[in-house]
């Protein structure tokens, strides 16, 4: 495979903003594509989206592997991430889409699934898959020839039935264990995400905490325009989007620890925040000048 | 200067953090250097504001901060604004600042911040001086949340010890500071106030534990004011210390206290009394201390001691007879002891008979030589400035009877007390009892013997003396001699020419001057309104003390200023429009002049807007500090300003003229009229009929541009406007008078204005008008989103309160 053509489809389809079509080396189509939705941001340092369940439901269910493509333009980043079923299983957490109560789902980029810079790799899992249907026309090639040889006669054609069989088993054997081959390097980068993944949700309680301290040290904290500048500073501090701020504020509000009077946000119990912080400042998870610094601006005050 | 969110390092200082700590002491320093560098004062009041929000941390760079502000004063730099400048920042103003630090700290860095309260003390610059005496109370009173968590007086006896390391000279240079901190000290309150909600406020008062480390803390103090008793020459500092001392028997305020407080109160009672006895007399018994010491002391005894039961009291009493019994002090109090312990002793009426009683047998000793008498008088007149002026009433009718009773011995008192003492200060006394009696010939010898001293503050005795406020003939008692004295005085030629060269100001003459003309304005109107229009037209510097007898001459029906000639009353319009406001007495005057003659109204008041208006054009580019202040248009009229426009049948053509003024763009001139119309109570609607009627734009926004803004148009009539025009710029305006609310109540008061315009504007919506309706609905939706806006607000605010309250 030498290259691919890429195709832009407009608004036509609701899910999908585009395929790209994968060549073989002689410039022939291959007939494997890989269909993909563009999303970007404006907001600098940002590598999460916050994924709609249609989506997602519509990548589970699709026969065409389907990539999510986020361009961060401050950052001049094009992120890409795979969304099918295993993905949407095992690295979103998602055993069943259709009782998923939520309506988003937030998706965190990695910087070794950047375009460009990694296009290789992009390349390499798509000519992973074009290997899998090749190996597959191979076998009914070789079965179809040597089911030609054994024409009328029976019991050789039971024995080369068997023979098929046996082969059909063994292919598939070998088609299985190089399939599984073949997806060991994508089972590492899932590993390696999965880590990654569990290590940013580990982090989620912590974070929490931290905005929950941050409500308090930046008070008034409003949600409105008011504190737009001093909201974007404390979500790329703490490095959360603002679905995911949005899910923070919200557990924070069930969970009795923060309470919302119109656009203002405040904390129920001022001493816990207090404790937080301290805690943080001790660990260095924050320093208190950085932090000063950060919220220095007149707006912040 | 370095921004910071005061919010965050309010919370890093709760925190007591080691790292956040770090960084506010390095924060800190970063201000230091800042403000070092800076001769910006407005940016150092910004840094000081941000050192304010964490203090409490850092207290070595604060201390530094404050004696580098109190030692490099810069000037305030002059803002440039849309309309003029502005004084930034004065070095007093940062000066305050800086106390204001060192009060929050004055119980973590005691050693540091008293002596630099002394310093600022001596320094008696006035406001900072004042802040400085505020914080040290602070200091040293008995704080009731210090004492209920830290339960010792260790920053009193620290003041003490500090006092007291000073030597007695030193302490005399420190007398403020001494006497503030000894005031504090013998008190046996403590008070402070609490929080247990943030809608509430406790003040806390209380008594002092008397502990064992307390009542010595006490005796020194009183022991420590003894000495510096005889060690101050200054009458008035002898008798502030007397003051001070009385702190030590007066018990808590406002709170029952125990027999232990009570036990301690009555021994230094004791020993006060003491202490009381070595300051009156020497050891001969006679009475050393001066006149106001003795009336002092002798006051506070009759008050604390009249119970006898109450312990101390017969050492009290008999000291008090003791004072009461010295010739000398007998005669001090007669003419000008406290009335109040005469009247406390037998009724008002009764003492006022037996001390005139006692005066009249006094006149009969006062013989020749007049010598020891007047040196007697002198010793109790010395005492004018250490005690009430209200005090001397019966030593200034003394004078007057005797010199009523005895003119001849009374002139020759006179005429010795015009070459030294105290005595002088009462010669209108002497000249009113004179003219009383018709000793003409006394009083034209004794305005002579002034004339020939060319003694100025005399003269305004001589004036005086011509206020005659019984109901008498003037004709008989006013000669023409007394006129022409007067006009000299007023032109100051003639004999009185030496009054030009007195360059100070002298407000009690001209209070006397314009008095006595008024008083005597019926014995010559022509001449007397001519000296009237001279001395005003001479002394605007007087315009005030003018301004507040014109009210009482006309109280007095002293004076028909409708009378004056029209060049006369020229004159007063032309006064009346120059002064910077027409408060409520001077608003009688032109009511007055109103009736006689409504277009004498007019005339002042456009006079006055017109005034305003070139003044405020002519000022733009003033400082708005150095901008003179002047209201075209009072904001309370008086009753007969009212009464003339509601009642005078002239109000309505003086209206109209004064409408007919109005201007279609904005201008201080509609300004002006609008507010005019609203505070005489004139009925917008009635005034703008011509308008109304014309109904073309330019109509109609005048009548909009003279409704006031502030306190809104009324609803009708802006609605009826709004029916007659799509013009914008009238549309736009309306709107602005529509959610003008005036003056709320209540957090949520403008919620509530809003709540009621809606309700107003539901009257409109079916208005068969079309615009009217439509202008209705627009304003109606709009008051219901403003309210809305406005709750959330409030509830906001509120939340944002709670957040902050610490209890």
């Amino acid at each position: 495979m030498e290259e691919a053509i890429i195709e832009d489809y407009d608004d036509k389809y609701p899910n999908i903003d585009g395929h790209i079509e994968f060549l073989n080396d002689n410039g022939s189509s291959t007939s494997v594509r890989l269909l993909f939705q563009i999303k970007g941001t404006e907001q600098q340092g940002l590598a999460s989206y916050s994924c709609p369940k249609d989506f997602l439901s519509y990548c589970y269910i699709s026969h065409d592997p389907i990539a999510l493509i986020f361009v961060n333009i401050p950052d001049n980043k094009v992120y890409w991430q795979l969304i099918d079923r295993s993905y949407i299983t095992s690295v979103l957490g998602i055993q069943d889409l259709a009782s998923f109560d939520q309506e988003t789902k937030n998706i965190t980029f990695s910087d070794d699934r950047v375009i460009d810079k990694n296009a290789p790799t992009l390349l390499g899992i798509c000519a992973k898959r074009w290997a899998e249907m090749l190996g597959s026309e191979e076998y009914q090639r070789e079965a179809k020839a040597t089911m030609r040889l054994v024409t009328g006669q029976e019991e050789d054609q039971r024995i080369l039935h068997n023979k098929l069989a046996s082969a059909q088993e063994s292919a598939t054997d070998e088609i299985r264990q190089t399939k599984q081959l073949e997806k060991q390097p994508i089972k590492e980068t899932f590993a390696d995400l999965e880590r990654k993944f569990l290590e940013r949700t580990s982090d989620l309680p912590g974070k929490m905490m931290l905005y929950h301290s941050f409500v308090y040290a930046l008070r008034p904290f409003y949600l409105d325009l008011r504190n737009q500048q001093k909201r974007v500073k404390l979500l790329g501090l703490l490095n959360i989007t603002e679905a995911e701020e949005r899910y923070i504020v919200e557990n924070l509000t069930k969970a009795d620890l923060l309470g919302r009077v119109g656009s203002l946000i405040f904390v129920t119990n001022k001493e816990q925040a207090a404790v937080s912080l301290d805690h943080y400042f001790e660990a260095g998870v924050i320093d208190p000048e950085q932090v000063a610094e950060l919220f220095s601006d007149e707006e912040d005050q | 200067m370095k921004k910071i969110n005061k919010k965050l390092l309010a919370t890093y200082l709760s925190l007591d953090n080691e790292k956040a700590n770090q960084y506010l002491a390095k924060l800190a320093d970063e201000i230091l250097a800042e403000i070092v560098a800076s001769d910006d004062n407005d940016e150092i009041f910004k840094a000081l504001e941000v050192l304010e929000e964490f203090v409490y941390k850092v207290t070595t760079q604060t201390i530094a901060v404050a004696r580098y502000i109190f030692d490099h004063p810069h000037q305030p730099k002059i803002i440039k604004i849309l309309d003029g400048s502005i004084e930034g920042k004065r070095p007093d103003q940062l000066a305050e600042k800086a106390i204001e630090l060192l009060n929050k700290i004055r119980y973590i860095a005691p050693e540091e911040v008293v002596p630099l309260l002394a310093e600022r003390i001596r320094f008696k610059d006035e406001k900072t001086t004042a802040k400085a005496v505020e914080i040290l109370k602070n200091v040293s009173r008995y704080d009731y949340n210090f004492l209920s968590k830290v339960k010792t007086y260790g920053p009193q006896k620290m003041v003490l010890d500090f006092v007291k390391k000073w030597n007695p000279d030193e302490q005399v240079s420190n007398f403020e500071f001494v006497q503030v901190v000894t005031g504090e000290l013998l008190s046996s309150s403590t008070s402070g106030s609490s929080a247990e909600s943030m809608d509430t406020v406790t003040f806390h008062s209380g008594a002092v534990q008397p502990t064992e480390f307390l009542k010595t803390l006490r005796r020194e103090v009183m022991d420590m004011e003894a000495e510096l008793y005889r060690k101050v020459q200054d009458p008035a500092q002898k008798l502030r210390i007397v003051r001070v001392l009385e702190e030590a028997i007066r018990g808590p305020s406002n709170v029952n206290y125990g027999d232990d407080l009570a036990q301690m109160l009555d021994e230094d009672g004791a020993y006060l009394l003491d202490l009381y006895r070595r300051m009156l007399f020497d050891n001969a018994r006679r009475l050393i201390a001066s006149f106001a010491i003795a009336d002092e002391i002798e006051k506070r005894l009759y008050w604390y001691y009249r119970d006898e039961k109450r312990p101390n009291a017969a050492a009290a009493q008999q000291l008090r007879r003791e004072i009461l019994e010295d010739e000398s002090y007998k005669l001090f109090k007669l003419l000008a002891g406290d009335e109040i312990v005469y009247r406390e002793e037998g009724g008002w009426d009764k003492a006022e008979q037996i001390r005139k009683a006692e005066i009249e047998k006094l006149i009969g000793a006062v013989e020749r030589p007049v010598e020891p008498w007047l040196a007697r008088l002198n010793k109790i007149a010395d005492q004018t400035n250490l005690i009430g002026q209200w005090q001397f009433r019966f030593f200034g009718i003394f004078l007057t009877k005797l010199a009523q009773t005895k003119p001849a011995v009374a002139k020759e008192l006179f005429d010795r007390a015009l070459e030294g003492g105290s005595v002088k200060q009462f010669s209108v006394n002497f000249l009113s009892g004179f003219r009383e009696i018709n000793r003409l010939d006394l009083w034209d010898d004794a305005v002579q013997r002034i004339i020939t001293r060319r003694d100025v503050p005399l003269v305004a005795a001589i004036v005086r003396s011509l206020i005659d406020e019984r109901s008498v003939d003037l004709k008989a008692t006013i000669r023409e001699r007394d006129l022409a004295i007067l006009k000299q005085i007023v032109w100051m030629s003639g004999d009185f020419a030496f009054l030009n060269e007195y360059p100070e100001r002298n407000p009690n003459l001209h209070l006397a001057i314009i008095n006595a003309l008024m008083r005597n304005y019926e014995r010559d109107p022509a001449m007397i309104e001519g000296l009237i229009v001279k001395e005003l037209r001479t002394h605007p510097e007087y315009d005030n003390v003018f301004v507040h007898s014109f009210d009482f001459g006309l109280l007095k029906h002293w004076i028909d200023y409708s009378k004056f000639s029209d060049k006369g009353i020229d004159f007063l319009i032309r006064w009346l429009i120059k002064l910077p406001e027409l408060d409520w007495q001077i608003q009688e005057l032109v009511a007055t002049l109103g009736e006689k003659d409504s277009r004498i109204l007019y005339r002042v008041f456009w006079g006055r807007i017109e005034l305003g208006a070139r003044q405020k054009q002519k000022q733009k580019t003033h400082s708005i500090a150095d901008r003179e202040r002047y209201e075209a248009v009072p904001y309370h009229f008086s009753d007969g300003l009212r009464k003339f426009f509601a009642q005078n049948s002239g109000a309505k053509d003086i209206v109209q003229e004064l409408i007919s003024h109005a201007t279609t763009k904005w201008s201080t001139i509609n300004w002006d009229i609008g507010h005019l119309l609203q505070r005489a109570g004139y009925s917008l609607r009635q005034a703008f009929g011509d308008f109304l009627n014309a109904g073309d734009d330019d109509s109609l926004l005048k009548a909009v541009g003279l409704m006031n803004f502030v306190e809104g148009g009324e609803l009708d009539l802006c609605m009826e406007i709004a029916g007659r025009t799509d013009n914008t710029r009238i549309l736009r305006s309306l709107r602005s008078l529509l959610y003008a609310t005036g003056v709320v109540s209540g957090e949520d008061g403008i919620a509530r204005a809003y709540d009621s315009k809606t309700e107003a504007m539901k009257g409109y919506l079916e208005n068969t008008n079309p615009q009217i309706a439509a202008f209705a609905k627009e304003m109606h939706d709009s008051f219901i989103e403003s309210a809305q806006v406005e709750r959330k607000r409030v509830v906001e605010e509120q939340q944002l309160r709670k957040i902050e309250f610490e209890g």
